[in-house]
Order: structure tokens, then C-alpha cells, then sequence
């Protein structure tokens, strides 16, 4: 027991490590596509005024060699400090964009994510229950099908069919409305969704053709304990770990989808930037998202860790 | 119970999967009976059939598996006729089966004492959670597991493999049943936990005098602790027989084969070990004839034509060989002439 | 120890034949003749010695929704890569006359039909002048003159009447009971038809600069394709390259490679990937926008979007490759032929052609397909965000975005590259889904 704590402690230790190693891999690469952006990716204008240069120059030492300027920009990442808006919304700190902006995004995600591992879950072992038979192969097909529409597709069509006049949902977002956030979050939600289904269906079976599934049966054990105890539990386990990318997902397709639907979050107005070539905020937000996600991944892999009593950290190396 | 009738009486089983590939006849006639207080090995080797036959008495044949002729009679009860509900109460309860891995035959997210507990109250449905685990705690001391309290606690993989099996072992005699059925019990563990099982599963067959059918491809582990041997080759009952009989005077070459390829204490140091030559036959499309006659090295014309009948060659012991057909007719023939 | 070798006692057989139920017609005097090694070698039915390829494609042919997928599959391409061919009008033409076609048309004889009646329907109106005009007339006639109020009365009415006589388009044609007839064309086209040249209709309608949509989701579909299948090699070479140097260097060579490999695996990709095509287009375009040699010509023909965004690719996803490649190249390392092969003197390249390949190259050839539907994936989401592929090239992704403006006059001009595009990804996995099951039977038990 005490070696097996040990070795979790061991393990964390370096699950952390290797996310902050992440994020600073990403913070460095976005330092260098900084850097190979034809000319100065700071300044909207062609022929700045000398004293906006010079304050550049000040805040991000432009002037002073390469390998200075990345301290410098590495400490004021530390200290939060993103850089500022060249375009979109001149002047004003990505970091207290992001602030403002984020809350809704991640509102959206994170009902778009919820629904999709409920609903995900439940189809994925409906799926492998009836395997092989109708149910079965239609909720493939659907599930295929989920995986192969990017979201931009299934947001406008559902943009398309069920917003305006006349219609259940209304086309201009009003975050005061539950109303608005339905299709968004279905949009946001049903490729996760399909996805968990699919890998859910996958794991279910594998965890009945499992021998303890044999054992469970030659116990005498009803069919229906068995699913629910016996095998749902082990195959959940794996699903959580396709959390993480899905999680990645949800945020990247929460730019097409807060487009479409002209939702005023991050996602919006980060392709707005993209857009305005509005390079502060676009590389500021990467890094914040993607440390996000790395964060979030981080998190579930240690729940993983915690929610599978079988500690087989020897088989990671 | 009268003389003449037995625990488990099997007769003529067939077993075939239908995959897409077509029909793989997995058993194809086997027959033998069981009787309480009486252990019988059946030999083979892997896809042999020999634990789709185990299953098949069990009712835990899988998709795309089926018995499609025979009967299985088990306490004077047609087991093939039972419907669901009576299997799920049968299995567990007076028939129990432990399975060869006893690393992933225990469920690794639940504790020893959950899944154990559990066993028992699937088939005792009145009796309370506290005397359900003082019996686990019972039938893991009787097992051979000390320090109880704190095994029921633990997880399957915080236990040794000749623990775990000891666990399915404790598992599987919960319910007092009459028959067990130990898949290949021995086969994954290492050889002084081998011997540790098979002293332990001998000592608890003499306390209960349950009937148990223990399948295995290892004739060392028939010898220690059967009564009566069947070996099957490719789906068939090649040979079936008293222990003793099949050792000291094996009547298929299979057996024998399988006998000169089995390492002996006894043996000359310099005599070999001779392995059986060829692989098995493909069960998919399985020639008429003898299954065993391309590997045999006594094979002859008729071999490859038709599966040979079996020849009686002593109490209960019989052989399917068309060596022993063409010496049973050279015998009669034999007596006539004189 | 040998000399008292335990004599072992051989019970005498009873050997005991039921010959009731015994045939003796099929034993013959021959019967009992020892068989010779050809018997018994022709004894196992000759099963067709099937190759791993032919096994596989016999169980993929098994698989109907594979097969379904594979054959729309295969039009999709046809119609990408044939269909240009056909059709006369470039992806970048602009069809002059022909613009903001829906893809139906109304014949010549309803469209002159509707203008007749338009027109009817207009001179039977009077405007408000003509009437309080006439209105005088008769007033003057009956030796009155018309009020302030009057006059005001009868022009109001006429403007009423004239807005309840004014027929737009759409209710004559209900009136009318016209129905629309299949594809676009334009009035002018249905002259030249109807003057009896031949006319290739704008199947998908036309956008708003007359390019034929059509057209245009021809090649965003080639391009989405050929974007899936470049990337998806370029995956599978460097994943080949970096797992199989790594697994076979093994030792702190491996280990370093495998830490890069788990930073890269814990980055989420499309951001990255969005980030960097987007930098490198930028930097493209600056630098080699008037660069010419063999380097300028390609990225003037394939575009500085689209290599910045295989370069965006590449740097990423070929992890999962790589992994499955080193892994069993470390299977391999381990298994005794491979020793006896390398102390015979094989070399590396040699040792992985002929025992690496044969063990992995279902998974392989899986993993690498599989790479396309989801390259595309993302080359639609990056052209959707116009970070992809760029005017004048198109992409199905791309016209997605263009059509959003018009979305709800022309929903057509939306869905006809999103339903393409989800089929063409469709169809890809569930060809994925397919191979691995026949090429990897393991998987499937």
C-alpha cells in the first residue's frame, strides 16, 4: 500500500512536470512564430510614430537580442501579462479580453460537454448492448456520421432549420435566454458526443468479452447486474480519458460555433482577430487555451488514476 | 441416489460456432458420465473443444456457439431444456466453474470481499449482508488465505496469482455445489503454486465429494488428482478411460503421443522427449475421417477415410482407432479360425 | 538408475467392437495399408492458399457498409477529379449573366408566361395621378369640380388598389401553377438552348459572381482529398522515420524521443496547428511571393496556405504513427529471429522490410487511412476559418464560408459543400472502420 502511494505521488509529480514542460513548449513556439512574422507583428500601421516604437521597444525590449527578448517575453507571461490588442479592440490587455470573454465560452463548452458524455455513455452502451443488432447499427451509423461533420456544418444547419421568425430558437444570442444556448451547446456538443459513443461502445464490449465477465456469469449472476456492475464500470474508466481531447475540441469548435450563432465569446471574437490579423490576442489566447486544455487533461488523467484501483503505473514506462 | 444414475451424464454433445466463415464444429460428439466423489480430466489441446464442451454444460456458451444435438443430464434434469432463469440459478449454485487466468477472471474494479459476497447472495437471496461475508470469510480461510479481514478489503491485483485462484476457488464453492468445472485451473500459475492448487482442490474435493470435471491440456496434472480421463482431439473423443488405463495402456496414438511428449520423474534421463509432429486440423472445414491421422505416424488408408467407431477395450475404457478396429476384427476372425 | 527402470504393465485389451452398428463396407482390402505421405498431406482439403491481401479483401467484401461506403467513396472521387472534365465552366470562371442562379429554373415559356402576366397586372393598374385625372374628366363633364377631400379620397383609393392589384413574381407564378423544373440556367442560356445549342446547365445554381458552384465543389472536394492524402503520407513517412529510429536506437536516444513525443501528444493540435499555418502563410506570402525556381513554382501552384498548412500538420500528428511503429519495432527487437538475423549480418533497413512490415502493415495501412478523413476534418475547419485553403483556390470548407452571407436566400449554395463534405468524411471512416476489421481480424476476435 505504502509503495503504491509512493508511486502515485511519483507519478503526479511527473504528470505536472510534463504539463508545465507542455505549456512552456507552447508559450516558446508561439515566441518564435512571433518572431517569423514579417515585420513587426506588434504594429498595425506600416510607418508607425517614433514614440510608439520606442514604447514597444521599452515594453518588449524589440530592440535587444533574441535570446533577451524571450526572457522577456517568458516574465511577462508569468506575471499574466499577454500583450496588448493591436487591432480588434486597440490597446486593451488580451488578458483582460480573455477575462471578460471567456465566462460564456466556457459556459457553452462545459453544457456541451456535460450532455455529450451523458448522452455519449448511455448510447455508447445501449449500442454494445444490442450489439449487432438494428439499434445497434443505426446508432453507428449516427455516430459515424457525428464524427464526420465538422461543427461549422451541423451549427449552420441547425441555424439553418430551427433559428428565426416562426421558429423555436431565436437567431440573435441573448445570454439571458436558455432558449439561445440550446442549439450552440448541441452544436458544440455532438461531436463529443458521438465520439464517446463510439469509444464507449467499444470499451463496453471489450469489458464484456472480458474473463470476469465469464466469472460474473458462471456466479450465476442476473444479466442485467452484470452490465450495470460489472462491466459499465470498467468500461467507463477509458472514457475518461478521451475526456481531455474532447474537452480540446469543444474549445476550438467553440470558434466556429459562437461564429455562426454570433455568440460574444472568446471563440468569436478570436476568429475576429484571425480575421484582423490581431496577433497579440491570437497568440495570447493560444496560450491560454491550450493551457487550458493541458490543465484540464492533467486533471483527468490523475482522476483516472484515482478512480481505477488497479495502480498500473509500472506499465507507463 | 440409485446406483445407476449419475451427477452429470452427457451424451453424444455436439457443439458448433456459426461464423461468417461457416460452421466450425467446435465438439462433435462426445459422451461420458460423471458420477459424485469422482474427478474426470478431459485432455486436449487448445481448440480442442474441450472447454466449449465445459461451457456448453455450464450455459455459458457465447455467440455464435451452440449445442445443436446431444443432451446434457444433470441430477436427472435436462439442463438443455431449462430456460434462462433456471441456468442463471443452476450456475453458481449446484454447478460452479473457475476459469484458467485468475489474473482476469476477478473483476479488477471491485473488492475480493464485494465480488465473493456477491456469489453467494445471487443464489441466497434472504441471507444479510453480515453473515454473506462471514461465510466469504469462511470459505477464504477454508481456501488456504490467512489474514481474511483484510483480503476481503483488497482489490484483485494486490493479490498474488496462486492467491487469486485460490479466491475463484472460494468463489466458485460458496454455494456447496455438487459439480465443479475447473478450466484449465493450474495452466497460468507458476509450478509450486500448481502443485499448492491441485493439493488444495484434491483436499476440498475429499471434503465435499463433489463431482469435478477438470479440463486441462497437462497429463502430469490428470495423473495427480484424476479418477477417469477423456481426451479429445479436434472436437472428438479420441480415447476415454479409467486414469490408470490411459497411462499404462494407452489405446490411441494421440494419447500415446500426448504420454511421450510429457516430461516424467520417473523417466531415463536420456530418453526424450518426443513431440507430436504437424498441427492440429482446420476446424472450419473438417475432412471426413480421422482428425488425427496426418499427424499420426501409424496412420493408415482407412484413417483418412472414415472416422473409425470405438472399440471397447476394457471396463469403461474405449478408444476411437482403426488400429484397435482392424485388431478387434483380426481377433474375432482369430477366434473363429480356432 | 536406468537398469531398474519401472517396467510399465500393459492391461490386456478386451478390444471390443460393436459390429451391429459397424459398416464393414467401406473397409476394403486395402483399407488397413499404411497411408503414404501424399495421402496424408492431401488429406487437409486444399484450401486456396490465400495471401493476407486477398483474406482481407475477402472479409472487407463481407462488410456492406464498408462496401456501400467504398463505392461512394469512389464516385466522390470520380466526380472530383472526372467531373471538372465534363463540365465546361471553370471553378474560377465568371459566367456573366449567370449570376445568383438557384440550381432550378422556371422553362423560357413560364418565364415569358410570368413577365406577360407581370405585365398585364401593371397596365391594368392606374397610378394615382392617372386616376384623380379621369376622376376630374368625369367631374367636369357632370359640371363639378372635385373637392380638396375628394381628390384626396380617390388618390389614396387608387394607391390601395394598386397595391392589391400589384402581383408580385411569386403569386403569379402560384397562380400560374408552374413548377420549377431541375438545375440552373440563365435566361440568356435558355435562349442559346432553346436557339438548339447545347448548354450545360449550372447543376448546383451559380454564386454571385456567376462561378458555377457546381464547378467549384468539384474542386473543393479534389482539394479537400488530395490535402487528406498528402498529409496523411506525410504523417505516415515521418511517424515511420521517428518511431522506427527511436524503438531500434532504444537506450537515452528513445527516451528523449519519447518525452518530445509526450509533450507533443498533450498539445491540443488544432489550436497549434491553426496558429501555425497561419504565422507560415503570413511568412509565405511575404517572403516567397516573387521567388522563383523550383520552390517559388511549387508554392505558386499549390498555394503558400495549403504547405503551410501541411508543414502544420506534419509537425504534429505524426505521433500516434510513430508510436505504433516503435512499438513493434521494440516487439520485434526481442524476437529470436531478428537476433539470428542481425548475427548473420542483416542490416537495420533490411531486418525492417522483411520482418517489421509483415507484423504491422494492417494497422499501418489502417492508421494511415484513417489520418485522411480526419486531415480533412481539419483543413475544412482551418478553411472555414480562412486560415486554409485560399481564393482562388477553393475548398469544400471554404465555400461554406463564403456561402454564410446568402444562408438564408441561397441555403443551397451552404448545404450543397457541407453535405459533401460530411458524406466524403463519412464515407472515409466507415472505409476506415472497414479496413481494420479486415486487415486487422485480431481486433475484431
Amino acid at each position: 500500500m505504502n509503495l503504491g502511494s509512493d508511486k502515485m505521488a511519483k507519478y503526479i509529480v511527473k504528470r505536472v512536470l510534463m504539463a508545465l514542460v507542455t505549456i512552456l513548449a507552447i508559450a516558446s513556439l508561439t515566441f518564435f512564430l512571433m518572431k517569423a512574422i514579417p515585420g513587426n507583428p506588434f504594429l498595425s500601421e506600416k510607418n508607425p510614430p517614433q514614440s510608439v516604437i520606442n514604447a514597444l521597444n521599452e515594453k518588449y525590449g524589440l530592440n535587444k537580442s533574441v535570446p533577451e527578448q524571450y526572457l522577456i517575453y517568458m516574465g511577462n507571461l508569468l506575471r499574466g501579462d499577454l500583450g496588448e490588442s493591436i487591432k480588434t479592440q486597440k490597446n486593451y490587455p488580451v488578458a483582460r479580453i480573455i477575462k471578460e470573454m471567456f465566462p460564456t465560452s466556457a459556459k457553452i463548452g462545459a453544457i456541451a460537454i456535460s450532455w455529450a458524455v451523458i448522452v455519449g455513455v448511455l448510447l455508447g452502451c445501449i449500442s454494445a448492448y444490442y450489439r449487432g443488432r438494428a439499434a445497434d447499427s443505426a446508432l453507428r451509423v449516427v455516430c459515424t456520421l457525428g464524427i464526420s461533420m465538422p461543427s461549422f456544418v451541423v451549427a449552420t444547419l441547425l441555424l439553418l432549420w430551427l433559428c428565426g421568425a416562426g421558429k423555436p430558437f431565436p437567431t440573435i444570442f441573448d445570454g439571458s435566454n436558455w432558449r439561445s444556448y440550446v442549439l450552440p451547446c448541441m452544436a458544440l456538443g455532438f461531436y463529443p458526443m458521438c465520439y464517446i459513443a463510439r469509444q464507449t461502445r467499444t470499451s463496453m464490449l471489450d469489458a464484456l468479452s472480458q474473463e470476469y465477465i465469464k466469472t460474473a456469469r458462471a456466479k450465476g449472476l442476473l444479466t442485467r447486474k452484470i452490465v450495470l456492475k460489472h462491466a459499465l464500470r470498467n468500461a467507463f474508466i477509458p472514457v475518461l480519458t478521451y475526456l481531455g481531447p474532447q474537452i480540446a475540441f469543444v474549445l476550438c469548435g467553440g470558434f466556429v460555433v459562437e461564429k455562426v450563432f454570433t455568440i460574444p465569446g472568446l471563440g468569436k471574437y478570436f476568429v475576429q482577430c484571425i480575421t484582423n490579423r490581431d496577433y497579440p490576442v491570437i497568440m495570447g489566447t493560444t496560450i491560454f487555451l491550450a493551457s487550458f486544455v493541458i490543465i484540464m487533461n492533467l486533471i483527468v488523467d490523475l482522476l483516472y488514476k484515482v478512480v481505477d484501483p488497479r495502480i498500473n503505473l509500472a506499465k507507463e514506462d | 441416489m440409485s446406483e445407476n444414475k449419475h451427477l452429470l451424464e452427457v451424451e453424444d454433445l455436439h457443439v458448433s460456432f456459426f461464423t461468417p466463415a461457416g460452421e466450425v464444429k467446435a465438439v462433435g460428439g462426445i459422451s461420458y458420465t460423471l458420477d459424485e466423489d469422482e474427478v474426470m480430466g478431459i485432455v486436449g489441446e487448445s481448440g480442442s473443444g474441450k472447454s466449449q464442451e465445459a461451457y456448453a454444460i455450464m450455459g455459458l456458451l457465447q455467440s455464435p456457439g451452440k449445442v445443436i444435438g446431444g443432451s446434457i443430464t444433470f441430477e436427472g434434469e435436462d439442463v438443455l431444456a431449462k430456460t434462462k432463469k433456471e441456468m442463471t440459478e443452476l450456475r453458481g449454485g449446484r454447478a460452479a466453474m473457475i476459469f484458467q487466468n485468475p489474473m482476469t477472471s476477478l473483476n479488477p474494479v471491485y473488492t475480493i470481499g464485494n465480488q465473493l459476497v456477491e456469489a453467494l447472495r445471487a443464489h441466497d437471496k434472504a441471507i444479510s449482508k453480515e453473515d454473506a461475508a462471514q461465510r466469504a470469510m469462511e470459505m477464504l480461510t477454508m481456501v488456504g488465505i490467512n489474514n481474511v479481514e483484510q483480503r476481503m478489503k483488497q482489490y484483485p491485483h494486490e493479490l498474488s496469482g496462486g492467491m487469486r485462484q485460490r479466491v475463484m476457488i472460494a468463489m466458485g464453492l460458496i454455494c456447496h455445489p455438487k459439480l465443479l468445472i475447473a478450466d484449465e485451473p493450474t495452466t497460468a500459475l507458476d509450478v509450486t503454486i500448481q502443485a499448492q492448487i491441485l493439493e488444495l482442490m484434491k483436499d476440498l474435493q475429499k471434503k465435499t465429494h463433489m463431482g469435478i470435471i477438470f479440463i486441462t491440456h497437462n497429463l502430469g496434472v490428470v495423473a495427480e488428482i484424476c479418477d477417469k480421463v477423456c481426451v479429445m482431439y479436434a472436437g472428438k473423443m479420441v480415447e476415454q478411460g479409467p486414469v490408470d488405463d490411459i497411462f499404462y495402456s494407452p489405446a490411441h496414438p494421440y494419447t500415446e503421443g500426448l504420454l511421450r511428449s510429457m516430461p516424467r520423474v520417473d523417466a531415463d534421463s536420456h530418453e526424450r522427449l518426443i513431440p507430436i509432429e504437424g498441427t492440429p486440423v482446420d476446424m472450419l472445414n473438417p475432412p471426413e475421417g480421422c482428425p488425427f491421422a496426418p499427424r499420426c505416424p501409424h496412420a493408415m488408408k482407412v484413417c483418412l477415410q472414415k472416422m473409425p467407431p470405438y472399440v471397447e477395450l476394457g471396463e469403461a475404457h474405449r478408444s476411437a482407432c482403426w488400429l484397435r478396429v482392424q485388431e478387434a476384427l483380426e481377433k474375432k476372425e482369430g477366434k473363429n479360425d480356432g | 538408475m536406468s537398469d531398474e527402470k519401472k517396467v510399465r504393465v500393459r492391461k490386456p485389451w478386451s478390444l471390443h467392437l460393436n459390429e451391429e452398428a459397424f459398416d464393414f463396407g467401406i473397409l476394403n482390402d486395402r483399407s488397413f495399408a499404411p497411408a503414404d505421405k501424399a495421402e496424408k498431406e492431401g488429406f487437409i482439403p486444399d484450401r486456396p492458399p490465400t495471401s493476407y491481401w486477398k483474406d482481407a479483401w475477402r472479409r472487407f467484401r463481407r462488410n456492406l457498409v464498408a462496401m456501400v461506403a467504398l463505392t461512394v467513396l469512389v464516385l466522390i472521387v470520380l466526380f472530383a477529379f472526372v467531373g471538372p472534365m465534363i463540365v465546361p465552366y471553370g471553378y474560377d470562371e465568371f459566367n456573366k449573366g449567370a449570376e445568383n442562379l438557384h440550381p432550378s429554373h422556371y422553362s423560357l415559356e413560364d418565364q415569358l408566361l410570368i413577365e406577360e402576366k407581370l405585365a398585364e397586372a401593371a397596365a391594368s393598374s392606374k397610378t394615382p395621378a392617372e386616376a384623380l385625372e379621369e376622376a376630374r374628366a368625369a367631374a367636369e363633364a357632370e359640371g363639378r369640380k372635385l373637392s380638396l377631400t375628394e381628390e384626396a379620397t380617390i388618390k389614396a383609393k387608387a394607391k390601395q388598389g394598386n397595391a392589391e392589384a400589384t402581383l408580385t413574381r411569386e403569386d403569379v407564378i402560384a397562380q400560374l401553377g408552374l413548377k420549377t423544373k431541375w438545375f440552373g440556367y440563365s435566361r440568356a442560356e435558355l435562349e442559346r438552348k432553346a436557339a438548339g445549342e447545347s448548354v450545360f446547365p449550372h447543376v448546383f445554381g451559380t454564386d454571385g459572381f456567376g462561378r458555377d458552384i457546381m464547378v467549384r465543389a468539384m474542386i473543393g472536394a479534389r482539394v479537400s482529398l488530395l490535402v487528406g492524402v498528402f498529409a496523411a503520407l506525410l504523417v505516415l513517412v515521418i511517424g515511420a522515420v521517428y518511431g522506427s529510429v527511436s524503438g531500434y536506437t532504444g537506450g537515452m536516444v528513445d527516451v528523449v524521443m519519447q518525452r518530445i513525443v509526450e509533450v507533443i501528444q498533450s498539445v491540443p493540435e488544432v489550436l497549434v496547428i491553426l496558429l501555425i499555418s497561419m504565422v507560415l502563410k503570413v511568412r509565405f506570402n511575404e517572403t516567397l511571393a516573387n521567388s522563383t525556381g523550383i520552390i517559388g513554382t511549387l508554392f505558386h501552384t499549390v498555394g503558400t496556405n495549403v504547405i503551410a498548412m501541411f508543414i502544420a500538420f506534419g509537425s504534429l500528428y505524426w505521433v500516434t504513427m510513430s508510436r505504433i511503429i516503435r512499438g513493434q519495432i521494440l516487439q520485434l527487437k526481442q524476437q529470436e529471429y531478428v537476433t539470428a538475423a542481425r548475427a548473420l549480418g542483416a542490416r537495420g533497413g533490411r531486418i525492417i522490410r522483411k520482418h517489421l512490415l509483415p507484423n504491422c502493415i494492417g494497422q499501418i495501412v489502417t492508421t494511415t487511412f484513417l489520418q485522411i478523413p480526419s486531415a480533412i476534418f481539419v483543413e475544412s475547419f482551418l478553411s472555414y476559418l480562412g486560415v486554409g485553403v485560399d481564393t482562388p483556390m477553393t475548398s469544400l470548407g471554404s465555400m461554406c464560408t463564403d456561402a454564410l452571407g446568402g444562408m438564408y436566400s441561397y441555403p443551397e449554395r451552404l448545404l450543397f459543400p457541407a453535405v459533401l463534405l460530411s458524406i466524403m468524411i463519412l464515407s472515409l471512416n466507415l472505409v476506415g472502420d472497414g479496413l481494420r476489421d479486415a486487415l486487422d481480424p485480431k481486433l475484431k476476435k
